[in-house]
């Protein structure tokens, strides 16, 4: 049997370590390769160029770093006009080692080299099948593809199932469409597809709103979570003494001291609030949201460029032994940026906003509280009714 | 390798060997004392130590330390195997500290230390006295004074140093990571004294948990002013150069971790990074207020 797409990236590719800078490694060492999905901007660009410049100062002078990306909505020739901006200011000795790969059909290749081409045709094979079965695409898909969601139809899903379980008001276009920050044409799509699935209902005031909790999308979130959510998740670097609920009271702490509105509790937190029967004993983790509309980093929560994760912010402030993990399971901190324009924070009189019911609900699926989670919709619901 | 004890069971001998008479004017410190306050956390298995450190008060108590030295030679306790008193002519930096092992065991050994007096400058200053027949010295460490603020009290009824002053003392005992190497290695290892004293404030802060060192700062300004209240304010002000230099120092905190990792830690599975973190820790929570307090 011929080798799938995932064995064949294993033997060709390895993936790197988290500190790395690079996302993968050729097994015979002559490459370094960070991955994004796509260029939205010129900026990712010039940050996914910088880092692996900053790779290469560990690297032996016969590695090349190669920035790949599926796809690219910056123009072939602006791309091309900022790789020669770029590399002009690198040192000679670091720039001739750096190229671009944009996975188009044909590819774009920066340096046009014979070795670059090679490595294109091989990325492109391996790569664009995983991101099809692993990964969301931004925006809207292309012709044909109308059956893979998006980032945006989440985010348009999200707010009209937040609304439904916070007992709001069906949604006019017009506000679900300054919500989500999505156009017009992006909603109108989202809701297409869930009227297919007979998800929503259309009011005769142009408004929208769910008929029922939309378990079929549900599910489709739950499984794509973690690219829809990107959270980043901590550990307590000191070790055995890691104790969420004190690191709550300090969070509550340092968000009283900062004033810092764009953040809100998640998790069984929320849950507490949303369900008061919410049936756990203990906190097993924080669950964070932050809103990073901008799509800067926000309040000193997200700062990716520093490899050894010393969070000088916020984090750092509630506890400077946190560090950034990949295990899921030994986070006991994790912290969701919600890129959307409204963040539908729920605000309180005392304490910090809780995160709405929707990211509540990915939180407690995450730690796998399934029941808890079922709990809380029919609680809300059972709210409605009365 | 060092051999384990059961802190709660050392605590029983001393309290059986010693004078009753005697048992108010000793106090506990050092490993022993942290593996003891911290028995429960640690599940109550032995602890990799090998001395159990007496300190003897008030300051300047010698007749108190030969009557406790001659007490525990007539009871059978033999000077280690490096501890050969000396004689009336031997000067006092060449005389041994007392240090006997228990009768028929070798498993730990007893070290006498004296209270610092509140005029004595010096990190640590020695006295000679004479017992049975040999003469021997015994160390004051200055800030070992500050373990006089807030004694524990053991169930066998010994008072022993709390942690939270333990580590202020080790602490401000080196502002840097200069001076001697220990007397003997760890396990094979040549450490400096620096590393292993700053290694036991990690440790103690590592099994104290945050919770509870959150609450050492104000117990630690009250020991400065306490116990140095002329010097309170620089010495709060440096407190933390010590802990900040380790965590600069790869190498020294290597050993520290190695310090800890045989002997309060050992088993627990302690790694270099939870050490680091804990102290990064306790620069932002201790150290850093406590300066602060001590420049306003």
């Amino acid at each position: 049997m011929a080798p799938s797409p995932d064995e064949r990236l294993t033997v060709h590719f390895e993936p790197a370590s988290r500190d790395a800078g690079y996302d993968l490694r050729s097994r015979d060492g002559r490459f370094v390769v960070g991955h994004k999905n796509s260029v939205a901007s010129a900026r990712d660009l010039y940050a996914g160029l910088i880092i692996l410049a900053t790779a290469l100062g560990h690297e032996g002078e016969h590695v090349r770093a190669v920035f790949v990306a599926g796809r690219s909505v910056v123009s072939p020739s602006r791309i091309r006009e900022e790789w020669q901006r770029i590399t002009n200011v690198l040192r000679p000795a670091v720039a001739r080692r750096l190229a671009v790969v944009i996975l188009s059909d044909p590819p774009l290749c920066l340096p046009d080299e014979p070795e670059v081409r090679a490595l294109a045709e091989e990325l492109r094979l391996l790569l664009t099948t995983n991101e099809r079965k692993h990964n969301l695409r931004e925006d809207h898909p292309a012709h044909g593809e109308s059956r893979v969601p998006t980032i945006k139809f989440f985010e348009v899903w999200k707010v009209l199932l937040a609304h439904w379980l916070l007992q709001q008001e069906a949604l006019r276009i017009g506000e679900l469409m300054r919500e989500a920050n999505c156009s017009h044409p992006t909603v109108i799509r989202a809701l297409q597809r869930m009227e297919e699935r007979r998800e929503i209902r259309r009011l005769s005031n142009r408004s929208v709103e769910l008929v029922e909790f939309p378990h079929e999308t549900f599910g489709e979130a739950l499984a794509l979570a973690e690219s829809l959510r990107t959270p980043i998740r901590f550990v307590d670097a000191a070790g055995a003494n890691g104790d969420p609920a004190a690191l709550l009271r300090r969070l509550e702490r340092v968000a009283e001291q900062e004033g810092t509105p764009k953040m809100a509790l998640g998790g069984v937190s929320a849950a507490r609030h949303y369900d008061p029967e919410f049936d756990l004993e203990g906190t097993p983790r924080i669950d964070v949201s932050v809103h990073t509309f901008a799509g800067e980093p926000e309040l000193g929560f997200v700062n990716q460029l520093d490899p050894d994760a010393r969070w000088v912010g916020v984090v750092g402030k509630v506890d400077p032994a946190l560090r950034r993990t990949s295990r899921a399971s030994e986070a006991i901190l994790v912290v969701h940026p919600l890129r959307r324009r409204e963040s539908l924070f729920v605000r309180r009189d005392r304490g910090m906003p809780l995160a709405d019911p929707v990211e509540t609900l990915f939180d407690l699926h995450d730690l796998r509280l399934h029941d808890q989670a079922e709990a809380m919709v029919r609680r809300l619901r059972a709210e409605k009714r009365r | 390798m060092i051999a384990g004890i059961d802190p709660e069971s050392v605590f029983r001998r001393i309290h059986q060997d010693l004078p009753v008479g005697l048992h108010t004017h000793v106090t506990i410190i050092g490993s022993l004392a942290a593996a003891y306050h911290f028995r429960a956390r640690l599940g109550f298995r032995p602890v990799k130590t090998k001395d159990a450190d007496l300190m003897v008060q008030p300051a300047g108590a010698l007749e108190r330390c030969r009557d406790i030295a001659v007490r525990l030679l007539d009871g059978g306790w033999t000077p280690i195997a490096d501890c050969i008193p000396g004689s009336v002519d031997t000067p006092t930096e060449d005389l041994p500290v007392v240090r006997l092992h228990p009768p028929g065991s070798q498993l730990y050994f007893l070290e006498l230390t004296g209270l610092a007096p509140a005029t004595q400058q010096d990190g640590v200053a020695w006295e000679r006295f004479e017992a049975r027949g040999g003469w021997y010295a015994l160390p004051s460490f200055r800030y070992l004074r500050l373990v006089g603020s807030r004694l524990e009290r053991a169930t066998v009824g010994l008072n022993y140093a709390s942690p939270s002053m333990m580590a202020l003392a080790n602490a401000l005992s080196h502002p840097t990571l200069d001076g001697q190497l220990m007397s003997k290695p760890v396990e094979g290892r040549k450490i400096k004294r620096a590393a292993k004293d700053l290694g036991r404030v990690l440790a103690i802060a590592y099994l104290a948990g945050r919770e509870e060192t959150e609450e050492w700062l104000p117990r630690w300004q009250d020991g400065l002013w306490t116990h140095f209240s002329d010097d309170a304010a620089p010495l709060g002000r440096r407190a933390g150069a010590g802990i900040r230099a380790l965590l600069e120092s790869r190498a020294e905190l290597a050993d520290a971790h190695w310090t800890t990792t045989n002997g309060l830690l050992g088993g627990l599975g302690v790694t270099e990074e939870n050490l680091r973190a804990v102290g990064e820790r306790l620069l932002v929570d201790l150290f850093g207020p406590l300066a602060q307090e001590f420049s306003q």
